[in-house]
């Protein structure tokens, strides 16, 4: 779909599950690994005995291994291992601005329905890029959500 | 397969079918084995995986009237009568890139390079020499001991009795020729994406004002060309990737509008309003290298062009390498970590004589490190120079023997014994075990006299662990080829080299690693001096696609 790439390391740390990301060409926040396209067996496993041993007591899961995020493959006959991204605000701002009559400036916004390869065609039927909004909303208890 | 490269002009000597003297392409390189040669360091990691290579350390035996042939292609040509000399001068551009990490591993592959280089002549060994050109850097001569291991560094142009006068090179005062203007910006419980916002307003604004007043686009020589195109510098793609969103949304729309903004008592106009592109360029590893040699090609127009530049962002990608003469305004957001970083950096800008760059460095003052830049600014800047850290060069430190040592002896087995050579050379390690015991010995030597800051008994120690591990790779390797041997396969060094055979050397990120004996694991080797870590491939949906949305 896209050919958007993170490191590994990367994966692990600032841009895990739940962080917003900006790409150069979109906005998303990081889908949890529900939502991953993997095959086990080809991930490889992080070797820290010392941490998985402390992990395996406090979640109280004997089993429990270290995996890397999945690696991209150049392998075209298998799965294409990969991590999702969800676009994220779905609100948009298009960069066309109007000037009204009492000389106020005024961009649309508009959510992701409305939009169409990526950019907004508005009334003029010509294309415009847009932006994500700036604002998202987000809660104690570290929810975050669109400003509907 | 080659590439020739011709004159279109009729009269030009090199046009019809009388070709350039240049070769581009490895294969013909490897044949043709050119006078002068210009590489990167990435390719040291082809040693280990073509067998050809060693051409180029005169490692042949045959000719014919398309070139040389050694031990790989073995049917072709006739005889030389022994070999040709080895390069024996190795000129290293831009030494002080080769630090870090990248010089680490590079170090481990200049042991075999060197040997492979080094010629006998009567009872003495005669290395190449080296000419290295560096900028700031400090304690060069340990690093290039712990690379080149060479001892003795002659510096030139020699230090002259006056700094600015070394008779070879002379410095302008700046009262007379101005270079860059550094500007520190910080402010107080304002986080650093405003600071920003703020000055690129003022800075897009006041440049266009600056154009206006010398004539605009028809003025052809616009002395304040530089000025308009902003070149952004980041720390960290995070905080690129959010300052992206607010160039493109909120710089914009507040610049159409800024030039509102004026004093009314004196009446004064710096601001005018602007209109800048939607567009953003982007200098940074996630964008693709065609688009990166776009960008570049479009930095280095004069802003009456239709294709100009209003903003670029980067990450230390430009710190070399970038040289567009016309680039004039850079801002930095947030000291960068090393200061040699921060002098490669900002000189991107003014390096026409005729227009002095302006750097605006955006400091958070509640940040400890920049807000001491802050403070300092001025003393800092004067001498910034000084504060360059010494590069760091460890080559036989044990993660680095861990990545690359393999790669490196296997390179040396190869090249430096023509038995070895051809792609099934891989097997002949069963007969030819003891004859590589020489070899392990050089990186053992080495290991011991690539730093003379080692005491005797660390040296004795580095020198015995480094001949451990070289000796038990080599015993794994014969034991990997003895158990094929046993079941009648033969062994090559990369998988498709020759038909019918198992490969003895697997890449870094090779998915199949996993599944290998330990033994087998060990014989991993990097096809470039920066493969560090695997990607992910990231896919963007939007939540609508979600199954069960919430």
């Amino acid at each position: 779909m896209s050919n958007d790439q993170l490191r590994s390391s990367q994966v692990v740390t600032t841009f895990g599950p739940g962080a917003m990301v900006d790409l150069p060409d979109a906005s998303v926040i990081v889908a949890g690994l529900d939502h991953w396209k993997y095959n086990l067996n080809q991930i490889p496993m992080v070797e820290e005995p010392r941490l998985v041993e402390k992990l395996r007591r406090i979640v109280a899961v004997p089993t429990l291994t270290l995996r890397a995020p999945p690696p991209a493959s150049d392998d075209y006959t298998s799965i294409q291992p990969n991590i999702v991204g969800w676009r994220f605000p779905e609100w948009f701002i298009v960069q066309r601005t109007d000037t009204t009559a009492r000389g106020f400036r005024r961009r649309r916004l508009v959510n992701l329905n409305s939009l169409d390869g990526g950019k907004f065609r508005d009334d003029d039927r010509k294309k415009y890029p847009v932006v994500p909004v700036r604002f998202v909303r987000a809660c104690r208890k570290a929810h975050v959500g669109d400003i509907d | 397969m080659n590439l020739q490269v011709h004159c279109v002009n009729h009269h030009c000597d090199f046009t019809g079918d009388r070709q350039l003297p240049i070769i581009g392409v490895d294969e013909p390189i490897y044949q043709r084995l050119p006078a002068f040669l210009i590489a990167t360091v990435d390719k040291f990691a082809a040693l280990p995986w073509t067998g050809q290579t060693g051409t180029l350390f005169g490692r042949v035996e045959r000719f014919d009237k398309n070139g040389f042939y050694g031990p790989c292609d073995p049917q072709r040509g006739q005889a030389l009568g022994g070999h040709l000399p080895p390069p024996d001068l190795i000129i290293q551009d831009e030494l002080h890139l080769i630090s870090g990490p990248l010089g680490t591993i590079a170090g481990i592959y200049e042991t075999a390079i060197d040997d492979l280089a080094t010629r006998q002549i009567g009872e003495k060994a005669v290395r190449p020499k080296v000419v290295a050109s560096t900028a700031t850097v400090r304690r060069a001569d340990s690093q290039i001991h712990a690379l080149f291991e060479r001892s003795q560094v002659a510096i030139f142009p020699p230090p002259g009795p006056d700094r600015r006068d070394s008779f070879f090179a002379h410095t302008e005062p700046a009262s007379e020729m101005p270079a860059r203007l550094y500007v520190g910006v910080a402010a107080q419980g304002r986080s650093l994406k405003v600071i920003l916002l703020r000055a690129a307003l003022a800075l897009f604004s006041g440049a266009q004002t600056a154009y206006e007043r010398e004539g605009g686009k028809r003025n052809k020589q616009n002395p304040a060309d530089p000025y308009m195109t902003l070149l952004g510098y980041f720390n960290s793609l995070r905080e690129l990737g959010g300052s992206r969103r607010i160039v493109e949304d909120e710089v914009r729309s507040r610049l159409e509008q800024y030039g509102r903004r004026r004093r009314r008592e004196p009446v004064d106009t710096l601001f005018s309003n602007r209109s800048i592109s939607y567009e953003v360029l982007e200098l940074t590893s996630r964008v693709p290298t065609n688009e990166v040699a776009a960008a570049k090609r479009r930095l280095a127009l004069p802003f009456c062009e239709d294709e100009r530049v209003d903003v670029a962002l980067a990450t230390n990608m430009i710190s070399v390498g970038l040289d567009i003469i016309r680039l004039g305004l850079m801002v930095v957001l947030g000291q960068p970590k090393t200061s040699a970083e921060y002098i490669q950096t900002t000189s991107r800008v003014g390096r026409d004589p005729a227009r002095p760059g302006l750097i605006v460095t955006l400091l958070n003052v509640h940040k400890p490190r920049d807000r001491s830049h802050y403070e300092r600014f001025e003393t800092y800047h004067a001498s910034f120079y000084r504060a360059v850290e010494p590069t760091s060069v460890t080559p036989f430190s044990p993660r680095a023997l861990d990545r690359a040592l393999v790669a490196a002896l296997v390179a040396l087995c190869r090249q430096g014994d023509a038995r070895m050579t051809p792609a099934l050379g891989a097997g002949e390690i069963l007969s030819l075990r003891s004859a590589m015991e020489s070899f392990a010995q050089r990186f053992a030597d080495r290991a011991a006299n690539h730093d003379n800051r080692l005491s005797p008994a660390d040296a004795q120690r580095l020198r015995d662990n480094v001949l451990a591990r070289c000796r038990r790779l080599l015993d794994d390797w014969q034991n990997i080829a003895d158990q094929f041997r046993q079941t009648n396969t033969k062994l090559q060094y990369q998988r498709w080299e020759a038909g019918g055979a198992q490969r003895l050397l697997y890449d870094i990120l090779d998915p199949e690693l996993a599944g290998l004996p330990a033994v087998r694991r060990r014989f991993r080797a990097n096809r470039s001096m920066r493969d560090v870590e695997p990607s992910v491939d990231l896919s963007v949906k939007n939540l609508n696609d979600w199954p069960t949305k919430p």
